[in-house]
């Protein structure tokens, strides 16, 4: 167990949390301040946000805005699940080997 | 033996009722068609039907393969990515959501979509953030996850006690809804409804466990789907496909003319409100054991990822579905007078847009289908917050707090079905006794305290070494209290209950105050804590952090 415990000292290990972690915190925070654009366009540029985004339809830039966030949200959704699944899985799988081979050892 | 016994003798009671509550249903449309504005439709009867068995014969196949606690709580993980991702989008494409959003906007205008990008914004964080470090860290629950490292039983029995709460809230908010729905659409008394949800949602979760409950889910989620789509393709077919021309339309008929579409038609452009509702509807998903528990039901990791990725996806095209229903009816609905009673009110009230739309475009049938579906929908969610109900008597509070995660596995399993019974009961009291409450203020509770506790504790125990028991308990126990305090001095308890003249707290959701507190009183109470039992705690972070991003171990405790 103790080779276990020392596990997240491995450098792939280190590698795994680091790829991981530089995708999922900036995509996060960038889908955040997003939805606190759309809050603000609701609120505080309530006046921005009710805008036509053409002079000859009724669509407003808030509605567009919601629409467009909900698009986005889907699209990093989808890219997120096929990144995860071609580089996150295989390294992920490598780190369990590594592992497993150190518990062998013991 | 016993336990065959007693559950065959629960069948043939619950055979009974249901066996009463049919007839009832025929009996109670020829007696009040004519007193109610919506007339009890022939295929609506026969499509609910047609699901109510079909639902029954997988309840019945699924009982077969659920003999034990793996099985069912979550179907011992044997549903495919694609099949969970429609059983969580269907947790979300709830009644509530078809009929009270496009109701809100149809009436209110842009600002009721709040509630559905807020939820899309929070499920994407979830996938990244929390979905596949949840499914590494847990068996069957959300308390295991939070308290995987955490020492003492106090921990366990707040978490399972917030779980409960959350999930009798949601599940009142349902009963409720159901009751006046089905009242509504087939003209079935309203103790009759909630007595026919609560009956067959029984049957499904006893017998069926996970497997039927995910089943229930996929088909209502299929039926949704199809209909939404049908409706908004015949709504936008009338405007030659141009969202624009159907959006002017709208407006040219609306009394409140373009300003439908500018936002401030609901939360009054009142930042407070706007960020309250927001915050409330992209966290408060992050906190719900029924959906939690979904992550599950799933072999690995992987596969919990690809679920919650596809269910964002399905549910992104409903809510652009939502949209185009909610804002484009306007233009077919507004002022004919076929969908108004005599006092010049939508008939029926503000709820049944979505279906006076299925009647304005496919006629009978149509409106048949939806309603059917609409009824489908609240059985499938009901199912399944009863589900994870049953999960926290029976593993979180019996297995492991009475017995020390050591309890003999077929009580363990009668305990979780009686539960359900328990639950089912409990569901048509509650449902009588909050017959006449604002359901709306009962679901905001539920995602105020999923927001407000279960979140920050989730996130917390998964990403910050520093959090321990007694910073959870404290923390967790005095955001509670604040959370219900606020809640009571809000408009709908204070002003609406108690009967004061003006509210304290002025808006409905308390979350921007309250889940802020969340954050700060756990680190506070977990920073203060110096004790033995703290440092072991910290020092389990390493193991399990490993643990939640490589999934090493969970595979095996799963498999248990």
């Amino acid at each position: 167990m103790t080779d276990l415990n020392q596990a997240h000292h491995l450098e792939i290990f280190k590698k795994l949390v680091k790829m991981r972690a530089r995708m999922i915190w900036p995509l996060s925070i960038f889908l955040l301040l997003a939805l606190a654009g759309n809050l603000y366009l609701m609120s505080s540029g309530a006046s921005l946000g009710a805008k036509k985004i053409s002079p000859d339809g009724a669509v407003t830039i808030a509605l567009a805005y919601s629409v467009l966030l909900i698009f986005t949200g889907a699209s990093i959704a989808g890219f997120y699940v096929w990144w995860a699944n071609k580089k996150l899985d295989p390294l992920t799988e490598e780190v369990r080997r590594e592992i497993s081979a150190l518990k062998g050892k013991e | 033996m016993v336990i065959v016994k007693r559950t065959a003798l629960w069948a043939g009671l619950m055979m009974l009722v249901l066996a009463f509550t049919a007839p009832a249903l025929a009996f109670a449309n020829t007696l009040e068609s004519e007193a109610q504005n919506q007339e009890t439709n022939i295929f609506a009867i026969g499509i609910f039907l047609a699901f109510a068995l079909s639902t029954l014969g997988i309840t019945w196949w699924s009982a077969k393969r659920t003999k034990s606690q793996a099985a069912f709580y979550t179907a011992s993980g044997g549903i495919s990515p694609i099949q969970n991702a429609l059983a969580i989008a269907g947790d979300f494409m709830s009644a509530a959501t078809l009929l009270g959003i496009t109701g809100l906007m149809f009436f209110r205008g842009y600002d009721g979509y709040i509630l559905s990008f807020g939820i899309i914004v929070g499920w994407a964080i979830m996938l990244m953030i929390i979905a596949e470090r949840f499914r590494n860290l847990g068996r069957f629950t959300f308390v295991d996850v939070i308290t995987y490292r955490l020492e003492g039983n106090s921990v366990r029995v707040l978490m399972a006690l917030c779980s409960l709460v959350v999930i009798v809230f949601y599940l009142i908010g349902q009963m409720v809804g159901a009751g006046k729905l089905i009242q509504l659409l087939f003209g079935l008394d309203y103790l009759y409804s909630i007595i026919t949800v609560s009956v067959l949602m029984v049957l499904y979760v006893t017998f069926g466990g996970m497997l039927a409950t995910t089943w229930v889910q996929i088909i209502k989620a299929i039926l949704l789907l199809c209909g939404g789509a049908f409706i908004s393709f015949a709504l936008f077919s009338k405007f030659g496909f141009s969202f624009n021309a159907m959006m002017e339309a709208s407006v040219n008929i609306h009394p409140k003319g373009q300003a439908l579409l500018e936002p401030g038609g609901w939360l009054g452009k009142s930042w407070l409100n706007v960020w309250t509702v927001g915050l409330t509807m992209c966290f408060g998903i992050m906190g719900l054991p029924h959906i939690l528990m979904r992550f599950f039901t799933v072999k690995n990791a992987a596969d919990a990822r690809k679920s919650v990725a596809y269910a964002t996806l399905i549910m992104s095209v409903f809510y652009i579905f939502i949209l185009v229903i909610g804002l484009g009816s306007v233009a077919i609905i507004w002022g004919q007078a076929e969908f108004y009673d005599e006092a010049e009110k939508l008939a029926g009230g503000s709820n049944m847009v979505a279906l006076h739309a299925a009647k304005a475009l496919g006629g009978d049938l149509l409106l048949g289908f939806m309603s059917a579906v609409a009824f489908a929908t609240i059985l499938a969610v009901v199912a399944g917050l009863t589900l994870a109900a049953s999960a926290a008597v029976a593993h979180d509070l019996y297995a492991l707090v009475l017995k020390k995660g050591k309890p003999d596995p077929a009580k363990e399993l009668r305990l979780s079905k009686i539960a359900v019974i328990v639950v089912g009961v409990l569901s048509v009291v509650l449902g009588l006794i909050f017959e006449s409450q604002n359901i709306a203020v009962i679901t905001a509770f539920a995602l105020a305290i999923a927001a407000s506790v279960n979140f920050p504790l989730l996130l917390l125990s998964m990403y910050w070494r520093g959090m321990t028991s007694r910073g959870a308990v404290i923390g967790g126990s005095l955001t509670f209290l604040f959370t219900i305090i606020i809640i009571i001095l809000s408009d709908s308890i204070w002003v609406q209950v108690l009967g004061y003249d003006k509210a304290i707290f002025p808006y409905v959701y308390p979350t921007v105050f309250t889940m802020p507190t969340g954050f700060v009183l756990v680190w506070l109470f977990s920073i203060l804590d110096k004790s033995q039992n703290s440092t072991t705690e910290k020092s389990r972070f390493d193991a399990q952090y490993l643990r939640s991003e490589t999934g090493i171990g969970a595979d095996e405790a799963a498999k248990h």
